[in-house]
């Protein structure tokens, strides 16, 4: 046994304790003061998705490819008893298309479209107080600034927030 | 043709012509003297003769006269010369036929002489007798007769017929010995004369003949002298050099009978330590053989550690798949958990409690998938060390494998090293014993040496004596040049004063 070892036990009670507590704490709500964001990476650049603006988090999903002449549709998608369309965000943001998109997002709303990108990293809550406008620090172009609506600085990184409605805006725009 | 001849065969020509010449004229000396002798003999023999006869006729003188005494004195004394005239002519007469025996006239002459001297003594007898009885007539008758007187004319005649005969042949006799004496005289004088004059020119051939030869041999002696003087110093000058020599190889001799006895206890020592070597050699031997199968049990073990690591290689290899399983339920976890979240924000105030669980759950989701992260990293680096083992073990088993090949190896050249040092021990005690062996024939050429050495000083004693030789080698080959060529010498020594 060695330090390792007694690491990976101190994290097991760590975590078993963990999971006891979840059971046994009071039940506080913060959630006014919270916000949720899903920290990710299109492309080689940190992202962060509002947990608010989409209904889901898939992963290893099958996309079902349809001819289409928007190339930044990837195919359609079956969730939950119902067919979206899934989108390449890199395309979207004007990266590079992705390879094989992993991870996948259900923008929230009445028409349920979906987001894959390469990479999902965490799901990390912030303090509302800590979000900042400031537009210009990571995305430097302008199609990519414009579905932006903030940023946050999490993971060591100053992140851009996308914001997902003004992407599901700009794609029923550009079918009608 | 006589210049060719030796020194003894010319000094012996020179005595055999002396020689030859001296036994001709002895020769003839001899035959002459011989004959003068001869002649003497014969001419004293005649004179004997002669006297003989004269005796003869003196006894009948003598005789007749003390008859004739006695007859007219009649006195005895006068028959005394009767008596020994009678009595002793007769024996004189036998000797003077034994003396005249050679002649046969002689010889003749006294048978009468022998007949007529009784008839004389007769008759004279007759006439004593008669005159010692008294009968002077009758004597008187008997010498008147006349008989007595013509026997004695008789022999008177006869006698001296025989002295005639005998003077002749006295005088021929001195002819002959003059005319010897004269041939003798002549020989002698004639022959010494032939003689010392052959003498003197065969003396003077030889003694030129000598006188040049032995004056070239004296001049090759006296070069060969001086050669011999030259080589006899530089004999002496290399003896000496010879004598230094076998002093300093002497001394080298010594040094290296001295080396020759350090290498011999030197080999002796090497032997030791080969034989302890030879020992060690066995020894390591035996334990290389041991360590050999030491190797071959660390050889099974690490197979045994390969496969044991082989087997933690698979088993962390299952348990990466449980920790992908694990993982991926972790993720799924996580999904559903934020899914949850999502739900629960849209599910009013009930959805908050649950949206509480829900942010537990992905906690601990996120802290299983960290966790999991960390056992990964773990296994991999349990992975990595199995593997950097089993590389490690593998190489291991190889360097034991070529451990293993190298004991072999190092084996068979402990085997070989015992081998070679047995030969090394037998070659060292036989460089022992032959150099003990060199040690003694050196000490036996150290004898040697110092034999030489001492002959080398005996040599150079001789070279000296040879050189005091040389040298009076030469003076005796002035001496005897000056002794058979005096003008040569002289021009010699004056050539060797000048070169002096």
């Amino acid at each position: 046994m060695s330090a390792n070892g007694a690491r990976v036990s101190a994290t097991a009670a760590a975590l078993r304790s963990l999971f006891d507590e979840s059971f046994t704490a009071a039940v506080v709500s913060q959630s006014e003061l919270i916000e949720d964001l899903l920290a990710i990476r299109v492309g080689a650049d940190p992202y962060m998705l509002c947990l608010s603006e989409i209904a889901g988090l898939y992963a290893d999903r099958r996309i079902v490819a349809v001819p289409s002449p928007v190339a930044q549709l990837l195919g359609i998608v079956g969730l939950r008893g119902m067919f979206a369309p899934v989108y390449d965000l890199a395309a979207l943001l004007r990266y590079a298309p992705a390879a094989s998109p992993r991870w996948m997002v259900l923008a929230a709303g009445p028409h349920p479209v979906g987001f894959a990108f390469e990479s999902f990293e965490a799901h990390v809550q912030v303090a509302r107080a800590s979000l900042v406008n400031d537009e210009g620090q990571a995305a430097s172009a302008v199609t990519t600034r414009q579905h932006v609506r903030g940023n946050v600085r999490a993971a060591g990184a100053l992140r851009p927030i996308i914001h997902i409605a003004s992407v599901v805006e700009t794609i029923r725009n550009n079918h009608s | 043709m006589i210049d060719n001849w030796t020194f003894g065969k010319k000094i012996a020509a020179g005595f055999a012509l002396s020689f030859v010449l001296l036994l001709a004229i002895g020769a003839v000396s001899y035959r002459s003297i011989s004959k003068l002798t001869d002649t003497s003999q014969w001419v004293t023999h005649t004179h004997e003769v002669l006297e003989h006869i004269a005796a003869v006729l003196s006894l009948l003188k003598d005789a007749e006269t003390g008859q004739r005494g006695y007859i007219i004195t009649g006195d005895v004394a006068f028959l005394e010369p009767y008596n020994a005239g009678s009595g002793e002519v007769l024996g004189v007469v036998k000797e003077l036929r034994t003396l005249t025996a050679d002649n046969p006239n002689q010889q003749k002459r006294l048978d009468a002489v022998e007949r007529l001297i009784p008839a004389k003594l007769g008759e004279l007898k007759q006439a004593v007798d008669l005159r010692r009885a008294g009968d002077v007539d009758g004597v008187t008758k008997l010498v008147r007769s006349g008989e007595g007187k013509r026997t004695m004319d008789d022999l008177r005649h006869i006698l001296d017929q025989m002295d005639a005969e005998e003077r002749g042949l006295l005088q021929q006799r001195d002819q002959e010995g003059a005319s010897a004496a004269g041939g003798a005289k002549s020989i002698i004088i004639f022959g010494t004369l032939l003689c010392l004059l052959l003498v003197t020119a065969a003396g003077a051939l030889i003694t030129s003949s000598l006188g040049r030869q032995i004056g070239s041999s004296v001049g090759q002696i006296q070069s060969s002298s001086s050669e011999l003087q030259a080589a006899a110093n530089q004999q002496a000058t290399a003896t000496k050099e010879q004598a230094t020599a076998m002093s300093e190889i002497s001394t080298t001799i010594s040094e290296l009978l001295a080396t020759s006895r350090q290498i011999a206890e030197s080999a002796q020592r090497v032997a030791q330590i080969a034989g302890q070597t030879a020992s060690a050699a066995r020894s390591g031997d035996a334990t290389v053989s041991t360590a050999h199968d030491s190797i071959t049990t660390i050889r099974r073990q690490v197979d045994l550690i390969v496969n044991h690591m082989l087997e933690l290689g698979k088993k962390s290899q299952q348990i990466g798949a449980v920790l992908d399983i694990v993982a991926e339920l972790a993720e799924q976890t996580n999904i559903l958990a934020i899914n949850a979240t999502i739900e629960a924000a849209g599910a009013s105030e009930a959805g908050k409690r649950f949206a509480v669980v829900a942010e537990e759950i992905r906690k601990l989701a996120d802290r299983v998938a960290g966790s999991t992260k960390e056992i990964r990293g773990l296994i991999e680096d349990v992975r990595s060390s199995v593997n950097t083992t089993i590389m490690t073990t593998e190489g291991g088993s190889k360097s034991v494998d070529a451990g293993a090949s190298q004991f072999s190896q190092v084996a068979a050249a402990f085997g070989e090293i015992a081998g070679l040092v047995s030969t090394t021990t037998e070659a060292a005690r036989e460089i022992e014993l032959s150099t003990k062996q060199q040690a003694t024939a050196v000490e036996q050429v150290n004898v040697a040496i110092t034999s030489a050495a001492q002959a080398t000083k005996e040599t150079e004693a001789s070279s000296g004596q040879t050189l005091q030789t040389a040298v009076e080698l030469g003076g005796l080959s002035r001496a005897l040049l000056r002794i058979v060529r005096p003008q040569a010498a002289h021009a010699v020594f004056a050539t060797h004063a000048s070169a002096e």
